[in-house]
């Protein structure tokens, strides 16, 4: 469902005449090296290691919103640079930004939109945005505007948003990090319901070990844009927080 | 179906936006009220001094300033409509949220700029009621149909002007500089304020190769003198063929800016 090859991302600074506005990189950044995974249908698999690892450019590569430097990353049989559209329209992406809404319309209206964009006719496009606002738990504060969302209620909105077009991949970047204890247990239990039920392919990025190793079948360990290693997150490899602080020897 | 399905979440989006703050389109509004009669009192002032450069258009100042301030506002809000539709998403950070949508890039520009540009035609619309309510502006013997055939055009030319501004801007991430110096080239040139004959030769040389001269004298043709397309097939043709060059390299450039954002990794942070 999801296969990388040798996948790489160099961030260069900007030539002539790009480099004469505003504040730019100066040198080359390594956003990742050498990435090769295999992620089957229905698998949760989870991407753990310290800020700046290359976790959220790797998801954005998959979303097909940067392209990538060397390599190649196929996406549901579609690859990231050639098949752009065709991925568009099988992924859900949640980066965990809070913005990324349009803060004057309520979520309802905000969901709407989204679903617009994904082809639904208006009473479609109502439709589905209620379905996944009740999914999501936020059906009482539908009609209400942004402003008065919680930060953890923007995230769970952004989760509804990603699940609009009933995607077969779904990216989430940090899917739980703003929200309370019960709420994050709803998330996980949510994203475990879509891989097991509806065989949904899911690839988190995150920083919370219990939160992959609770969710997630397997996790890649990454570093300085490199995997350093894939763990098998099941009963008697050992607790992953143990085995992470062994491959990197800090907490992420 | 699924386009006009996009198009209509966009219009349905910034109308619901733009109805959040209604104060900003009643000052819109409030402009024209003012600007009209300050024009027809300009009008009667030099109206005599003027009239040798104006009898091609009838001879009416009012009626030649109020078309050229209404439709260059018209074609300038379009333009920028188009050029800041995506730069918007980008600074308000739904730019990301939006192009994992699948959406066509065509259909997030063209979305992006449906609602600005019918707020545009309407404040085009009111000035002209106010000429013709107020001050008693004739247009008896309009050729709607030519008008229309050269605002087609002409919106056909400035949504392409503004995918290259929207391209420039993606590119350099600032402001609208193209729109700018458009607008600016215009006033001066296109004969917004006055008919471009009393121009030095040099600059109705330039005149020629802005889009905008050719509309205003193609629309102030049309509903001043009734001047029907075989008439105006100079002007009509000058804007199909600018209309020929700019959509292809307006569309291309966005696509390009789009790829290069994507490959530096401007378009969203990282």
């Amino acid at each position: 469902m999801i296969r990388t090859r040798d996948l790489g991302k160099t961030f260069l600074p900007p030539p002539w005449p790009l480099s004469l506005v505003g504040r730019q990189i100066e040198h080359e950044v390594l956003a990742l090296q050498g990435i090769n995974l295999e992620i089957e249908r229905g698998e949760v698999f989870g991407i753990v290691g310290p800020n700046g690892a290359g976790k959220t450019t790797l998801l954005k590569i998959l979303a097909t919103l940067i392209l990538p430097s060397r390599g190649t990353a196929r996406v549901n049989g579609a690859d990231v640079v050639l098949g752009a559209p065709a991925i568009r329209r099988s992924v859900g992406l949640a980066t965990g930004e809070e913005r990324g809404f349009y803060w004057r319309l309520t979520g309802i209206e905000n969901l709407e939109f989204f679903a617009g964009l994904r082809g639904l006719s208006p009473r479609e496009s109502s439709r589905r945005a209620t379905e996944v606002l009740e999914l999501i738990g936020l059906l009482p504060m539908a009609k209400e505007p942004l402003t008065r969302y919680s930060t953890g209620m923007r995230q769970r909105l952004g989760l509804a948003r990603a699940l609009l077009g009933r995607p077969q991949v779904l990216l989430l970047d940090e899917p739980t990090r703003s929200l309370d204890p019960l709420a994050a247990q709803e998330v996980q239990t949510l994203i475990r319901g879509l891989a097991r039920n509806d065989a949904v392919t899911v690839l988190i990025a995150t920083h919370n070990l219990e939160e992959a190793e609770s969710v997630c079948g397997r996790v890649a360990v990454m570093a300085d844009g490199a995997v350093r290693s894939v763990l098998s997150v099941t009963a008697g490899e050992g607790r992953l927080e143990d085995r992470y602080r062994a491959l990197l020897g800090a907490h992420p | 179906m699924t386009t006009a399905h996009q198009l209509w979440a966009f219009v349905k989006r910034d109308y619901l936006l733009a109805s959040s703050s209604r104060l900003t389109f009643a000052w819109q509004l409030m402009t024209i009220v003012f600007a009209a009669p300050t024009m027809y009192y300009l009008g009667r002032l030099i109206q005599p001094a003027a009239s040798p450069d104006l009898r091609p258009y009838g001879g009416n100042y009012f009626a030649f300033v109020i078309i050229g301030i209404a439709f260059s506002g018209f074609f300038s809000a379009m333009m920028a409509a188009w050029a800041s539709g995506i730069r918007n998403e980008h600074l308000g950070g739904t730019l990301d949220a939006v192009l994992v949508s699948p959406v066509p890039l065509l259909t997030v520009a063209t979305g992006a700029s449906l609602w600005s540009t019918f707020v545009a035609a309407v404040q085009t619309a009111v000035y002209l009621l106010v000429g013709r309510l107020v001050f008693h502006l004739s247009f008896g013997e309009a050729n709607i149909a030519a008008a229309a055939a050269t605002v087609l055009v002409t919106m056909v030319v400035f949504a392409a002007l503004g995918m290259i501004s929207s391209a420039l801007i993606l590119i350099f991430r600032s402001g609208d500089a193209l729109t700018g110096v458009l607008a600016g080239v215009s006033v001066l040139v296109a004969g917004v304020f006055y008919p471009t004959t009393i121009l030095s030769a040099p600059l109705q040389r330039i005149s020629q190769w802005v889009p905008l001269t050719h509309t205003l004298q193609a629309i102030r043709l049309a509903l001043l003198r009734g001047a029907g397309i075989s008439a105006l097939w100079a002007e009509i043709t000058a804007l199909l063929l600018f209309a020929l060059l700019l959509t292809p390299l307006g569309f291309v450039s966005l696509l390009a800016a789009v790829s290069t954002a994507k490959r530096f990794g401007t378009l969203i942070g990282h």
